[in-house]
């Protein structure tokens, strides 16, 4: 028995194939495309991605700078805008300057004040691609007039400006230009100019002074002669003098550097300040022919003081009164102490003391 | 011994019509032209944190600027202790009870097309004195070509209380050592 012949086979025929090649190729190249779209797209979406956090980041350090913060102030410099924080705890003054340089956001810490377009900072990069830092600062009193950094309309309505007080007291620090720090309620307005969005963020120092004041007052006959720790106020030749100095201190504030646990009746704990730092200083505001300020101002100092039997100890709670949140009263003696010099001080008082003795000067 | 192909072996050989070709190619090109349009939808939408981000700077200003303006009372609030006390009790002297704004966030590269672009947002502000609270509600669009589709971001927070009575001045006189 024999087999019969082969079913026949067909195949394709030359338009067939034609076609079929070309809808490949239009499907190829089709598909292709495709997956170079998704390729480019997902690469835009990182990169904006790492952009966005990187941004994201930044606003947080400078947020969390800011909390930590006696002061928040736009620094003098001829390269740019920066903002500087100073903190202030047991350990010390420290700052921390933020800036742009070659279109990147650096940051720099010491333990003073920084200029920005000093070349010889040791930095740090904290954002790699940025195409703009501006700083601006407002006072308080400022804030219900505030206008929305983009759309340029006012965004302080919530605000009565009736009741919004400006607080802005002397740090106790020189800035590099020499002009003093300044700490107190104002807002510091940083604007990340940065892919994909710009970025604004408002500071404000966390560790601002409360607003205590004390005001001590000294009249004296005329200047003091003897020399002693404070010079300036000094000299025999100032002889124009009027017959009085009115010894006034500018505000004292005190912030909690250092925490600790104290025992409960209840068999729990709960936390208290065991140090604090304390800034201050004196103004002596002469009048008469040759009318003058001097300042006086002492390095901040941390109480209780290093040697002391209380330091590393859990403290009373002074100076905080925690029954009205109030910083206790003071005599002028024991915050000069609190200050760290209580030596000067107490020979300032001798000197002018010593001064109305003095018959040259009306004693 | 050689099997011979069935029938229906030998129809399942003939392979694709030309028809049926022809509607597989239009189905696959269909299939990515969709996707290709997609595409824009796909990125604006992984783009939607960024916008509530920017709402959400938004709102932690706004709060912190109202901190600033309320962390001192002004002095004629702390002059007498009834004055004083009404003062301690919160911050209502600081602020009205609503207020809406208009604010914006500049994005760099527009998602609507190639050039930088403004996306507004719009700020509403309450301050509850009872509780001594004040928030923020910003309300943005998850999709910045869709300006009418909105969501928001609400941050409240309880104000500190105030510290010790502002601005108050304690007054001293230094006594003389000669006197002393």
């Amino acid at each position: 028995m024999s087999e019969g012949p082969p079913a026949p086979e067909a195949g394709f025929t030359l338009i067939e194939v034609v076609l079929a090649s070309a809808l490949f190729a239009f499907v190829a190249l089709t598909g292709f495309e495709v997956v170079r779209a998704l390729s480019a797209s997902t690469a835009l979406i990182a990169q904006r991605a790492r952009a966005a956090a990187q941004v994201r980041i930044a606003a947080g350090e400078l947020r969390s700078a800011a909390l930590s913060a006696s002061a928040v102030w736009k620094p003098p410099s001829a390269c740019g805008d920066a903002v500087e924080f100073l903190q202030r705890d047991a350990g010390g003054t420290s700052f921390t300057l933020y800036f742009a340089r070659a279109a990147t956001l650096l940051r720099a810490a010491a333990a003073g004040p920084m200029n920005p377009c000093d070349p010889a900072l040791a930095v740090q990069t904290v954002v790699g691609a940025i195409a703009g830092l501006s700083v601006t600062r407002f006072a308080a009193t400022a804030l219900p007039a505030h206008v929305d950094p983009v759309s340029g309309t006012p965004d302080g309505g919530i605000l009565a400006p009736a009741g919004v007080s400006a607080v802005s007291v002397d740090a106790h620090v020189a800035d590099i230009d020499g002009s003093p720090i300044r700490t107190g309620n104002d807002v510091i307005e940083v604007t990340l100019d940065a892919d994909p969005v710009r970025t604004t963020v408002d500071l404000l120092a966390g560790n601002r002074p409360s607003g205590y004041t004390q005001t001590l007052a000294y009249t004296c006959a005329g200047r003091c002669e003897a020399n002693g720790p404070f010079p300036e106020i000094r000299n025999a030749a100032f002889d124009d003098c009027a017959v009085t100095i009115d010894f006034a201190q500018s505000p004292v504030s005190y912030v909690p550097a250092a925490y600790g646990f104290a025992s409960t009746a209840g068999g729990g704990a709960r936390v208290v300040v065991t140090a604090y730092a304390v800034a201050g200083g004196y103004a002596f505001a002469f009048g008469g022919p040759a009318p003058l300020t001097l300042e006086r101002a002492w390095p901040p100092a941390v109480w209780p003081p290093a040697g002391s039997p209380l330091a590393g100890t859990i403290a009373d709670p002074y100076p905080v009164d925690y029954g009205n949140n109030a910083v206790r009263a003071r005599g002028p003696a024991q915050l000069a102490a609190d200050l760290g010099e209580p030596a000067a001080f107490a020979a300032a008082l001798q000197a002018c003391a010593d001064m109305h003795a003095d018959p040259t000067y009306g004693g | 011994m050689p099997i011979r192909p069935t029938v229906a072996e030998r129809d399942g050989e003939a392979g694709f019509g030309l028809l049926e070709l022809i509607v597989c190619a239009g189905l696959l090109v269909l299939g990515s032209v969709l996707a290709l349009a997609a595409l824009p939808a796909i990125v604006r939408g992984s783009q939607a944190g960024v916008l509530r981000d920017a709402a959400t700077d938004v709102a932690r200003n706004a709060i912190e600027r109202a901190r600033a303006a309320a962390a001192y009372a002004p002095p004629q609030r702390v002059a007498g202790p009834a004055m004083r006390a009404l003062t301690m009790a919160g911050h209502a002297w600081a602020f009205v009870p609503a207020a809406v704004n208009a604010a914006a966030v500049h994005v760099e590269r527009g998602w609507c097309g190639d050039a930088a672009t403004d996306v507004a947002l719009d700020v509403a502000t309450t301050y509850d004195a009872a509780s001594d609270t004040l928030q923020v509600v910003v309300a943005y669009p998850p999709d910045p070509c869709a300006a009418g589709t909105r969501a928001t971001v609400t941050l409240a927070t309880q104000l500190a209380p105030p510290a010790y009575a502002p601005q108050t001045t304690l007054d001293a006189t230094v006594a003389d050592p000669a006197e002393q």
